[in-house]
């Protein structure tokens, strides 16, 4: 008995050696900043004098925040837009290129459409911005040629969150392309032909037998999605840094701004921990619609 | 089992490495340092000196070989070794707040107007004036400018670069314009005429970029109607009929077609982008831009406006000593030396062109400014010296663009951002 229990012991001992580093990683990079981050929030803290403890005034001044309200507000229309869109996109691109395209016009297209996902957010918002340029983009350079007005994409409140959402799905869609492809390819190919034998047609096939088989893909192509939305900043600091006014404005923007420009890192803490709940909310939603499929 | 044994000694190894990397660092630099100030003060092992500065060199000559070059002989008069670290712009004002507040900020800081007051009501900065004589500041033509409530805190050190109205000559010979516009009303005028006999583009706002672009947009605006937004006391005042005359101006530019509604798109740099093609006859922009429009072969003049006065943006960055720094006699004279005639000579000629801080030095900016310099002095203005002013500048800057989008009236600009800077 004292033989096992000793065994058990050394067991445990092996096996909290092998996670401790990875532990340790997760602890001071992760969770203690998580903890910190819930603390300050309930406080009053501009990193250069101690943090002044403030109970709940952080969280309730931030729900009348203009500011922060139509960042909420952005962030929403923002990952209401770009998640199906490029859910849906790299979805059809990526059957198309699985049942038509498995060759070398099918592999540079993925290549190529996987380019703007390894580029730089900030390089591709510098890009786009020089095409979005109201007097000398090429966009309306193009639109003129076929006699449309000049549009300032990114100088009203109309058109510029619309234009970031276009970059952001075109940036997105060469990675959630490559994943749905993988999960595709392991489809088996005796379901369709048997499907094929009873008479279904293209669609049917597609509806009845490829979804439901790449539904777990789905799911983490919408999850990353939602996350991805919700933490989205750098596209928007290059090509707009929030404006104009706070027409594109989002949750990370203000919370780098709060927190790094105006030092009110107590307030920023806030908004990040209402986030976090936002984002954890979502995903609950999200695991529940899942599952009641399933 | 052997390799059971060895991966977890590995295991081990790597979680004790993590944990004496995060626990041990703030411990040995403090000791480090202390050790080093006396050897230092005994003549021993060099002391080090660390210096953050923004970036104003290139490829050919950066500032860490430019700094280290220029101060080789008062490191070596007090045994110091200079640690020169190159801040970006990008991310200045978060290097400099994450590094005072963690103990790990340099010796000697390069700030600028909107950053001080923070670190001052800290007392995060150390008073100048044990360490400078009347001696020492007798050649300097700034000097007073560092002082913040009566205490000397700053050494301005770059103080220049005034915000002007660049015009294509060539356009306006077209236009048949022969005096450049010095009036509000005039430069409307001027950009009417100029569009209407060159299909040129007259003038041109850039609201699409950062609150900083204020400094040429509306400020000179304010000041030139007579106004200020913060009274001495760093009151703010926005509520006056100054500012509100200055944003009314800024809205007839845009409702009377002077400016287009790319203005709320287009940054700085895109307007001098234009400007320096021909495709823009008047932009405003800092003297310091002179020379990108001379390689550009524009033949250019420029204007500074008045309404009520003369009034124009100069920028004054200052050197400031950190009270935490340990030689504080050694940080005061590498600030004297940084200063001196004969650097700032070198570094107006070979890293950034700028008017002189001392009256013994050589004018080593663009020639057109010289004259600009001497007369207009009086009408500079940089920005009042106020606590968590970024705050302000951001929404009012957010709020005009509103304004030019047809969201708000020039009085909603100014109710509004009163109302969230006090909320």
């Amino acid at each position: 008995m004292n033989r096992v229990r000793k065994k058990r012991l050394k067991d445990n001992l092996v096996g909290w050696a092998f996670v401790l580093p990875s532990f340790l990683i997760l602890l001071v990079f992760t969770l203690i900043p998580i903890v910190m981050s819930v603390y300050y929030s309930f406080t009053e803290y501009n990193v250069l004098e101690p943090a002044k403890w403030v109970g709940l005034s952080n969280y309730i001044r931030l729900f009348s925040d203009r500011v922060v309200v139509s960042s909420m507000k952005n962030t929403f229309f923002y990952t209401l837009l770009t998640v199906p869109l490029q859910t849906i996109l790299s979805l059809v691109i990526g059957a198309l290129i699985a049942e038509r395209f498995q060759n070398t016009f099918g592999r540079a297209c993925k290549g190529a459409m996987f380019v703007p996902v390894i580029s730089s957010s900030v390089l591709v918002g510098t890009i786009w911005t020089m095409l979005f340029a109201t007097d000398n983009g090429i966009i309306n350079g193009i639109l003129g040629a076929v006699g449309i007005d000049k549009i300032n994409w990114l100088g009203q409140r109309s058109t510029a969150l619309l234009c970031v959402c276009v970059v952001a799905v075109w940036k997105n869609v060469g990675y959630f392309l490559v994943i749905y492809f993988a999960g595709l390819m392991n489809v088996p190919q005796s379901y369709y032909e048997a499907a094929e034998v009873d008479g279904a047609t293209r669609l049917q096939r597609f509806f009845h037998i490829t979804l439901p088989c790449i539904k777990p893909i789905t799911y983490l192509v919408v999850t990353l999605g939602i996350i991805w939305s919700f933490q989205v900043f750098d596209l928007v600091y290059s090509m707009t840094s929030g404006g104009p006014g706070n027409a594109t404005s989002t949750l990370v923007l203000t919370i780098y701004q709060k927190g790094f420009r105006e030092y009110r890192m107590g307030y920023a803490s806030a908004i990040a921990i209402v986030l976090f709940l936002f984002i954890l909310l979502v995903n609950r939603i999200q695991r529940m619609f899942f599952r009641e499929k399933e | 089992m052997k390799k059971k044994a060895v991966a977890m000694f590995l295991a081990l190894t790597m979680a004790t490495g993590l944990l004496a990397g995060c626990g041990g660092s703030s411990d040995s630099a403090t000791t480090g340092s202390a050790d080093q100030a006396a050897d230092a003060s005994s003549g021993g092992e060099k002391q080090t000196l660390s210096i953050w500065l923004p970036p104003y060199g290139d490829e050919d000559l950066s500032d860490k070989d430019f700094w280290t070059e220029e101060l080789a002989e008062v490191a070596a008069q007090y045994n110091l070794e200079l640690d020169i670290e190159v801040v970006p712009w990008d991310n200045y004002e978060e290097k400099f707040l994450t590094g005072i507040s963690s103990g790990t900020g340099p010796d000697i800081g390069y700030m600028y107007n909107e950053m001080v007051m923070g670190y001052i009501e800290k007392g995060q900065l150390e008073p100048l004036e044990a360490y400078f004589s009347e001696e020492d500041t007798a050649d300097y033509i700034y000097y007073d400018q560092g002082q913040v409530n009566g205490t000397q805190y700053m050494l301005p050190f770059l103080v220049g670069n005034p915000r002007i109205i660049y015009c294509n000559l060539d356009l306006f010979e077209q236009a048949g314009i022969e005096e450049l516009p010095t009036t509000w009303e005039e430069l409307k005028e001027c950009a009417k005429t100029i569009t209407e006999a060159t299909g040129v583009q007259g003038y041109q706002q850039y609201w699409g970029g950062y609150f900083g672009d204020l400094d040429e947009l509306l400020l000179p605006y304010i000041w030139q109607a007579g106004g200020s937004w913060y009274d001495e006391a760093g009151n703010l005042t926005l509520d006056t009929p100054e500012v509100l005359k200055a944003i009314e101006y800024i809205q007839s530019l845009k409702e009377e077609g002077v400016i287009t509604d790319s203005a709320t798109s287009m940054d700085g740099s895109a307007v001098m982008d234009e400007f320096k093609a021909g495709n823009l006859a008047m932009a405003d922009g800092s003297t310091s831009s002179a020379t990108g429009i001379d390689s550009a072969g524009i033949n250019w003049g420029f204007t500074v406006l008045q309404d009520e006065t003369y009034g124009t943006f100069i920028a004054n960055d200052s050197l400031v000593m950190m009270s935490s720094c340990e030689n504080k006699e050694a940080a005061a004279a590498v600030m004297k030396a940084m200063t001196s005639p004969s650097v700032m000579e070198d570094f107006h000629t070979k890293m950034y062109a700028m008017p002189p801080i001392n009256k013994s030095e050589t004018y080593c900016d663009n020639e057109k400014f010289e004259s600009f310099y001497e007369e207009y002095s009086q009408y500079f203005h940089s920005l009042p010296i106020v606590s968590d002013s970024s705050n302000m500048y951001t929404q009012l800057h957010s709020n005009m663009q509103l304004m030019l989008m047809g969201e708000l009236t020039p009085q909603q600009v100014i109710d509004e951002t009163i109302a969230y800077v006090q909320q």
